[in-house]
């Protein structure tokens, strides 16, 4: 296996692992987090598959907007832990 | 674990991970060996015609915005729903209480960083016809950097920074202009919103003064996506400030 295709595989696994986190972790804010790292996994994918447009808007949205709203919304029905 | 039960939960897990096996090939194959261009004959023609027909290098900036330019309005409109869902729902109803800054270091760090981090958004924007990127990608970022800004100092208008009203205006006529952008292809006799055969020029493709009305349309709708995304931020934030 080239190199490059060994990282693309980690990558890979890394997005499903964080995915899985994202579902399984008990503290809310945990989770939203996870969902951020699997933003960037999915980011440097597309950017890997030279897609660098949605690359892009999946890392400001994802990664960077959700994360905040999410963190927002949170904070708002106190569920910060 | 109260819910969902652990049968069902492990259920779920295998579903997933089944799912997953099966989608696995098919996107190993298609970041190893791609997926052959010439058998579609849509993004073929893109991908001849697309400079010529449009002006615009970045081909994917010219298929949302000029080829698909009117799915592109109506992706926006979504944009426009959701955050005056989001401003109807959580409508402050007490005055904010301003919240508490963070730390001198965290400020004087930004006030060094907010103007390299405008450099970003911007040239994603103004580029969009040239480099990956647009409209919506620098305006999501510019938004994010308001957030940002808001966050570091406390009140949204401490640093000077942008008014509830200018994030009301830079909306509004994000969307209208936009709108009447797509208005001057039917006054021109041709299509709403379209590009060439509504006069604009196309300039030489590669340097910034091309692409016709692509550039304008990416300005607006960056606008349109800064401030509504910023909005519908406060507006959540805000309600955790009135009711302590």
């Amino acid at each position: 296996m080239a190199p490059l295709d060994l990282a693309f595989v980690l990558l890979l696994a890394l997005l499903v692992a964080a995915a899985a986190s994202a579902v399984s972790v008990r503290s809310t804010l945990a989770s939203v987090v996870s969902l951020s790292v699997m933003s960037v996994a999915a980011a440097v994918t597309f950017a890997f598959l030279e897609a660098l447009d949605v690359a892009m808007a999946e890392a400001a949205i994802g990664a960077g907007l959700m994360t905040a709203l999410f963190v927002a919304a949170l904070g708002r029905i106190g569920d910060l832990t | 674990m109260k819910w969902p039960a652990r049968g069902s939960a492990l259920a779920a897990w295998v579903l997933s991970a089944a799912f997953a096996a099966a989608l696995l090939p098919a996107l190993l194959d298609a970041a190893t060996r791609g997926v052959p261009v010439a058998d579609r004959a849509a993004a073929s023609a893109y991908l001849r015609d697309g400079r010529t027909d449009t002006g615009a290098v970045n081909l994917v900036t010219a298929v949302l915005l000029d080829y698909r330019a009117f799915d592109t309005l109506g992706e926006a409109t979504v944009i426009f729903a959701a955050a005056a869902i989001v401003g109807a729902l959580l409508l402050a109803r007490g005055t904010p209480r301003p919240r508490p800054p963070l730390s001198p270091l965290v400020r004087c760090a930004m006030q060094g960083l907010i103007p390299w981090f405008w450099v970003f958004p911007v040239a994603i924007i103004l580029q969009g016809h040239l480099t990956p990127g647009g409209g919506f990608q620098g305006g999501v970022a510019l938004a994010v950097l308001a957030i940002l800004a808001d966050t570091a100092y406390g009140t949204p208008t401490a640093a000077g920074g942008v008014g509830d009203r200018a994030l009301g205006i830079a909306e509004s006529m994000g969307a209208l202009s936009f709108w009447a952008l797509g208005l001057a292809g039917v006054l021109a006799g041709t299509g709403y919103l379209a590009n060439l055969a509504a006069g604009f020029s196309a300039g030489s493709p590669g340097t910034l003064a091309s692409g016709g009305v692509i550039p304008f349309l990416n300005v607006a709708i960056g606008c349109k996506v800064a401030a509504a995304l910023v909005s519908m931020y406060r507006h959540i934030v805000r309600e955790q400030e009135a009711t302590p």
